[in-house]
């Protein structure tokens, strides 16, 4: 922003027509709340004008994110970062990509928050025919007042057309979920096809200043100079420390400085080189800069990787160009290839180019431990070929069909988590769980949000699953009823830790009472849309359960709005969850 | 408390409680290999480190005194180097020549905290410079030919904006 005196806006040049876009289309996304054909806080909500706004509230009109808080991060699913030198200080946790009508010169964005405002970090833009990502604006999250907000962040000042915009996100200071309800795009569109080629190229970036684009707050400015350097002895200091010393300096270092150090000289060019810098990659915060050169300069190093996080990199992934397409695609299969004798962790989560060759790439890297694969799509059938040693698997919003699931569980019987949230093409839960019982006897962690073909007489074989310390089967359920289920997990996973039972119509005081006897380790419990439960239930769980931190009874219509305040008082180190202020759940 | 006697590279004998001492792992083995323990007015040779730097280390081993011992394999941690408490960011507030005797000396004694602490802040004084500014902070001179330098931007551009 610097630069902004000397900033020429290519609107004073040329003659521009102003333009003021809503959304066309959503390209991309990493969260979303419901299935895809469920329209209630679906990311397509984000298409044209807003609904809502100014309203606030839990709307299902509005794109919601579904994680919120830190709640998410201490599931034993969560991923660890695979190199924290390279860490995101800003934290996006979740992206949504849009697309807009026409290309303009970008002046401002209006995103429309309509319920827990502040989570919004970063926006790019881009255009659809190109490869660069301007980065527009970025911002820590923000603590904001319960009402909607029009969000007008100042923009960084570019004379790049682009159609194109990418949110991302940090929701984890939020108390609750976050909701977007529409984002206008405001800006110059050119006149004529030939001011558009002129912008498009750069041509006009003689006459005009730019600010230049980059991606670092400054953060390690600010730290730079913390040794001063004494000028009367100008001498390389730093040349005396030997070899192993100035690799455990470069230990330190992100993947960007470590090749900045390999321009400095000969010989730290030779030491930035070394594989051990390269146990752990992770990409996922260089998403942008991410292509078929990227990959091909850590195919060379990467013979000892350990772990290997490529999320987020989809550099063309709004694929104009099906060469480039075609060249990154083999990157990735070779990258793969060159690490599956050693690499134990894998990431590819949002990452578009995951196919059936990608994936028989991958169950070759047999000493993988860790799978993530969250919201990949390009795949319908696993491999034959099987992995044996995972501990933890993230197949949330695939494609993944039953026989298949059933193939990898049976050949892992080391699995301590499994994350199947969203998955539509599971229709046959009950032989799911089943085979968790007989050959995942390790299984700590279980999650299927939304996939909804459980019945009451398989949520009761989970009881055999005695390490259990997750359960997640919000919105599962399908029939109504859950029976005795409930007293037969409390009677069998006594460790429980985290159970979510979201719009588990048909529980009852008495269903959920075992678990609230049983149960002494549970910190996290949410019952979401139960109505039948009293208002008694939920004392009793705020009583009796000594490490319960989490409590979630929105949309639980037999328990008064005045006690949830009264109850706040009392247990103020209980996050309690209420989220009735609009009857929705019909909706939903 | 016991004490112990280190000399310096320069003659300077300095009166140190065994517990500080022994925060260097290769004091702590030499007085363990040799049976010193007990022994009074015993003195350590430590011919690496000068006056100037042993008083340094001492100064920042008897603040650490009462840390607890540094995990042994959480990597994770090891290699953020955001997490530097300001008593040693002062501490460290020092010229390059002094920062890297320390290292040396930290590398020489084996003191993990004090190494590991030393070497963040050199990486911090790396992270977000360019080639020609990290060459200009520690005067490193630039050995590559025309050529060569050319080759090896083109090799790393990945990570600059195009």
């Amino acid at each position: 922003m610097d630069t902004s005196e000397r900033f020429f806006p290519v609107e004073d040049v040329f003659k521009m027509q102003y333009l003021e876009q809503y959304v066309q289309s959503v390209v991309h996304y990493s969260s979303r709340y419901n299935n895809q054909l469920n329209y209630c806080y679906s990311p397509t909500n984000l298409l044209g004008k807003y609904e809502k706004y100014p309203s606030y509230g839990d709307f299902p009109e509005a794109y919601f994110l579904r994680s919120y808080g830190k709640w998410w991060r201490y599931s034993g699913s969560a991923q660890k970062e695979y190199r924290p030198q390279d860490f995101d200080l800003l934290n996006a946790e979740d992206f949504v990509t849009l697309e807009f009508g026409s290309a303009v010169v970008p002046r401002e964005v209006f995103i429309y928050e309509v319920y827990n405002p502040g989570a919004v970090i970063r926006i790019w833009g881009r255009l659809s025919s190109d490869t660069k990502w301007h980065l527009l604006w970025e911002g820590f999250p923000q603590k904001c007042a319960a009402t909607s907000r029009k969000f007008t962040p100042p923009l960084r000042k570019i004379n790049s057309l682009i159609n194109i915009l990418r949110i991302e996100f940090n929701q984890s200071h939020l108390d609750y979920h976050t909701a977007i309800d529409g984002v206008l795009l405001c800006g110059y569109q050119p006149r004529t096809i030939i001011k558009f080629e002129l912008i498009r190229r750069g041509l006009t970036q003689n006459k005009l200043a730019t600010s230049s684009n980059s991606a670092t707050v400054g953060y390690w400015e600010t730290n730079r100079n913390c040794v001063t350097l004494n000028d009367k002895l100008a001498f390389d200091y730093i040349n005396l420390l030997p070899n192993e010393i100035i690799l455990k300096v470069f230990q330190c270092l992100d993947l960007k400085s470590l090749s900045r150090c390999a321009q400095v000289n000969r010989r730290w060019n030779k030491l930035a080189q070394d594989q051990t810098l390269y146990r752990n990659i992770s990409l996922k915060i260089y998403w942008y800069l991410v292509n078929e050169q990227t990959l091909d300069f850590f195919i060379n190093k990467i013979q000892n990787v350990k772990k290997l996080d490529l999320s987020w990199c989809n550099q063309y992934q709004i694929s104009f160009n099906k060469r480039l397409d075609y060249d990154y695609h083999c990157k990735i299969l070779s990258l793969l290839e060159e690490s599956s004798r050693t690499i134990t962790h894998l990431s590819m989560n949002d990452n578009y180019f995951v196919d059936s060759d990608v994936l028989n790439k991958i169950v070759c890297c047999k000493e993988l431990t860790e799978l993530r694969l969250h919201h990949t799509f390009n795949w319908i059938r696993w491999p034959k070929d099987q992995l044996t040693k995972l501990v933890t698997l993230d197949l949330s919003i695939t494609n993944i069909i039953d026989e298949d699931l059933i193939q990898i569980l049976m050949a892992n019987p080391n699995l301590e988590h499994l994350v199947l949230d969203l998955c539509e093409h599971l229709f046959m839960m009950n032989s799911v769980v089943e085979t968790v019982t007989l050959f995942n006897k390790k299984l700590k962690t279980w999650s299927s949000w939304k996939t909804d073909s459980l019945t009451s007489d398989a949520v009761r074989k989970f009881s055999l699953c005695s390490n259990l310390e997750e359960l997640d089967l919000g919105w599962c359920l399908l029939d109504s009823v859950p029976g005795d289920s409930l007293a037969e997990i409390a009677n069998g996973c006594k460790r429980l830790k985290r159970l979510i039972l979201s719009q588990w119509r048909g529980a009852t005081d008495q269903s959920l009472m075992p678990i609230i006897i049983s149960c002494k380790d549970l910190t996290q419990l949410d019952l979401i849309g139960i109505k039948n439960i009293s208002s008694e239930l939920c004392e009793k769980a705020l009583f009796r359960l000594p490490k319960l931190r989490l409590l979630d009874i929105s949309f639980c219509d037999g328990v008064r709005q005045e006690e949830v305040a009264i109850w706040r008082q009392q247990y103020p180190h209980i996050t309690i969850q209420r989220s009735c202020e609009h009857t929705v759940t019909d909706y939903m | 408390m016991p004490k112990i006697k280190l000399q310096s590279s320069d003659g300077e004998t300095f009166d140190v409680d065994v517990e500080i001492a022994k925060c260097s792992v290769t004091i702590k083995t030499m007085l363990e290999d040799l049976g010193m323990d007990d022994e009074e007015e015993e003195v350590v040779p430590l011919p690496n480190v000068n006056s100037a730097i042993l008083r340094k280390v001492l100064q920042w081993a008897t603040f650490h005194k009462d840390d607890p011992p540094p995990p042994e394999d959480d990597e994770n941690k090891e290699k953020r180097t955001d997490d530097i408490s300001s008593w040693d960011a002062d501490f460290l507030k020092v010229d390059q020549g002094t920062l890297f005797e320390l290292i040396l000396a930290a590398n020489y004694l084996d003191i993990k905290g004090l190494l590991d602490v030393t070497c963040k802040t050199v990486a911090n004084m790396i992270k977000g410079k360019a080639p020609e500014e990290i060459r200009k902070t520690f005067n490193i001179k630039n050995d590559f030919t025309a050529s060569e330098e050319d080759q090896v931007r083109k090799e790393n551009e990945w990570c600059e904006e195009k």
